[in-house]
Parts: C-alpha cells; structure tokens; sequence
C-alpha cells in the first residue's frame, strides 16, 4: 500500500472532526503509513478500522459495550 | 472508544487499561475543529467517568477584557472551555494540576496531556501516562481507559541516557536557575528517549524538578526522567536502568551549562521592560519565595500594581505581573 493511500484511509475516522484537523493525528498516522508502506507491511482493511471488529486488540465486554454506543459514554 | 482501539492498534497495544484521571489539554482554542469536536461530544451526552482537569484556555473568563483577539474566537474559545465543563471537566485552567488538587499516587495509570505536566506526573509523582495529545485526552477520561503501551507500562519506563554532572559547584546545585537551563540541555541531547540524571542533590525541590523538566519537555519530547536519589523510580542509578546497561552516557560540564544558558539568554544588556514569571503556574512555594524579594528590591521606576495567578489566561499557564507605571 502506498504511503499516500495510507495516509487518506487512516484519517476517514476522524473526518467529523472538522477542516482543520489537528497535526497531531495526521502526524501519528502518517509516520505509521509511511513505515508500514517502507517495509511493505500490509497496512489494516478499511472495516477492519472503522468498525474495529479485528482481534488486535482485546477489548471486555465493557469496552465492546462502549464501541456499540451502549455504555452511556457518549457518541461514538 | 473508536478512536480510542484505532490508536491502541496504530501504537501495538494489545489492550487498553484502566486510568484512575485525565488531563485535558484540548480545552485550549486552536481553531474552530476543536470547537466542533468538544460540542459534538457534549451534545451527544458524554460526560468524563474519571476525575478530570483542563489545562490553560485561550480566553481570560476573569478578565476577558485582557484578550487580545477577534471577538469571534474569543466567543468560540469560550464556548470550547464551556463545552469541556458540560462534560464534567473540572475547571482549574492550569497547566501544573499537580501542584494542587490534582496529584496521581505512585504508579497510578493516568492520561495527562500537557507536556509538563505528563514529564511531572510521570518523573516526580511516578504515577504512569504516555504524551496523550488533544482530542485522546478526552477520549480517555470519557471511557476511563487508555492503551497499554509505552510508559504505562514497568519495561518501557527504564532509563536509556545517562547523564552525569561533573564539576558543577555545589552552590550552583541549590540554584533555581541551574535547573531550567539543565533541562533545556538534556532535552536537547535526550528527544525522546529516558535521560537518567547522577549527580543532583537530594534536597532538590519539586519546583526545580518541575522547572527541569518543562525545560526537558520543550527542548526534547522528553516524557520521563530519572534523578538517581531523588525521583521516585531512581533510589539508585541500578534502580533507574532496570538493571540495563545505559545506551549512552553524557558528561555535562560548566561549559555545555553556560552554552544552554546563553541559548536562552537572547536579550542584550540594558533596562529590563517586562518579568514573566510562572510558566509552568508559579506555586505557592515560589510566590513564598518571591514576595519577600519584591518587597526587598521593588521594581525601579513603575509600581507592581497586580500580581495573581492568571488561571484563565492563555499561553502556557503564565503569572502575570503587571507592572503598570503608578
């Protein structure tokens, strides 16, 4: 995967934030893209990333409430 | 708790852990995005699960006529650090919270943003908080949970640089000024590694610590340091690495003090305008120390008409002094 095209998928999460997305995000995924894209690491599948449904993590079940809106932590 | 799992995945983190607080820091204007950001949570009902502090706004709330700006971001900059209280944020305005209310026990897992206070809270207080930026920060205290990565965790906390003091008088070791002007050094030296410093007496203050490191942090991205006898994960410079060997060790003399001290130093000779003091917040300790000393040697031609602890200003936390011509 390109560095570019990492780059653009990484930030589609975040894109409620607004036009002037704060450096810091772009900086923590860009560096992540351009890595992953030198070493030809296969980056994350787009579902994988917006649903967060992948087994990197391991989430409790409180943790999945809350990635499912049902935890009353706020929107998701 | 989406972006939450996607920065655990970015950064390797297996799982996330509990915090027992958080530290906002964006509460402070940056643009309208923040803004936006803040109200989407609150409107949507998000309320902070763990006790919560806001670092410096953009807007004086005391004192809003000292705001030098547009009237529109001083509206929008109010309406952010409004935003973050609606969602249970306690406001203290302050960029040091350690130095009141807000002080995480030895190994507490917190998420502090603010790059100060995460090298205090980490260095000094010992509790456990990587550099969380605007925007996780708040993510964090409204699930009450973090990533567990990086200095969250005992193996990555060990130090890397070890630094000695050789030949630096012991007078110079009691000095305030000594202190900022080591941590502009070893940050430079350090970026982001863990510096071990040797060499520091035990009777170094927390507001000495506190100036080193926000020195550290600002010159570096220092997150942590290690003072062998004097920090609380460094009883002994063994303590300090873990055991490791340092990856590389630095002599700092006389010499490197006085060039990081004529970096700072851009100001020629002559009449002084304007004293800022405070950056990080001043604490009670300094404004004890100061007092006495303005009493002592008043400021020539113009009177110090206010001195006070300006929580709402912007900046980074600064005291002003106002020193108005009578």
């Amino acid at each position: 995967m390109a560095a570019s095209e990492g780059i653009s998928f990484h930030l589609r999460p975040f894109c409620f934030v607004g036009r002037n997305l704060p450096a810091f995000l772009i900086t923590s995924f860009s560096l992540r893209a351009v890595k992953c894209a030198a070493s030809k690491e296969r980056l994350y599948m787009d579902d994988e990333l917006l649903d967060n449904t992948n087994d990197r993590v391991k989430l409790t079940d409180r943790d999945r409430a809350m990635l499912a809106g049902e935890d009353g932590a706020g929107p998701r | 708790m989406r972006i939450l799992v996607t920065m655990a995945e970015v950064y390797g983190a297996e799982r996330l852990l509990d915090i027992e607080s958080a530290h906002i820091d964006g509460c402070l204007y940056h643009g309208y995005s923040g803004l936006e950001f803040a109200e989407r949570l609150a409107e949507g009902g998000a309320r902070v699960v763990v006790p919560t502090t806001l670092n410096v706004g953009a807007m004086d709330l005391i004192h809003p006529e000292a705001f030098r700006g547009s009237e529109q971001v001083g509206r929008w900059a109010t309406r952010m650090m409004e935003a973050y209280q609606a969602m249970g944020c306690q406001p203290t305005f302050t960029c040091a919270p350690y130095q009141a209310m807000h002080r995480p026990p030895f190994g507490a897992q917190v998420a502090w943003a603010e790059s100060n206070a995460i090298v205090f809270a980490n260095s000094v207080l010992g509790a456990r908080t990587n550099r969380y930026g605007d925007f996780i920060d708040i993510c964090a205290a409204i699930t009450g949970r973090a990533p567990d990565n990086g200095l969250h965790r005992t193996e990555n906390r060990r130090g890397q640089i070890l630094f000695r003091l050789l030949g630096i008088p012991e007078r110079l070791l009691h000095e305030d000024v000594l202190f900022p002007v080591l941590g502009y050094h070893i940050g430079a030296q350090t970026g982001t590694h863990i510096p071990v410093i040797s060499g520091l007496l035990p009777t170094t203050s927390e507001d000495q610590l506190k100036a080193l490191g926000a020195a550290a942090a600002s010159s570096g991205g220092v997150a942590l340091f290690h003072a062998v006898g004097v920090t609380p994960e460094a009883p002994t410079l063994d303590a300090a690495f873990q055991s490791y060997p340092p990856e590389r060790v630095v002599d700092i003399t006389m010499k490197d003090l006085r060039q990081a001290r004529d970096m700072l130093s851009t100001a020629p000779d002559g009449r002084i305008n304007v004293v800022a003091l405070g950056s990080p917040h001043f604490s009670l300790a300094e404004f004890a120390q100061l007092m006495p000393l303005l009493e002592q040697y008043p400021p020539r031609g113009c009177g110090v008409h206010r001195l006070h602890p300006s929580h709402y200003s912007g900046g980074a936390g600064a005291t002003r002094l106002a020193a108005n011509p009578a």
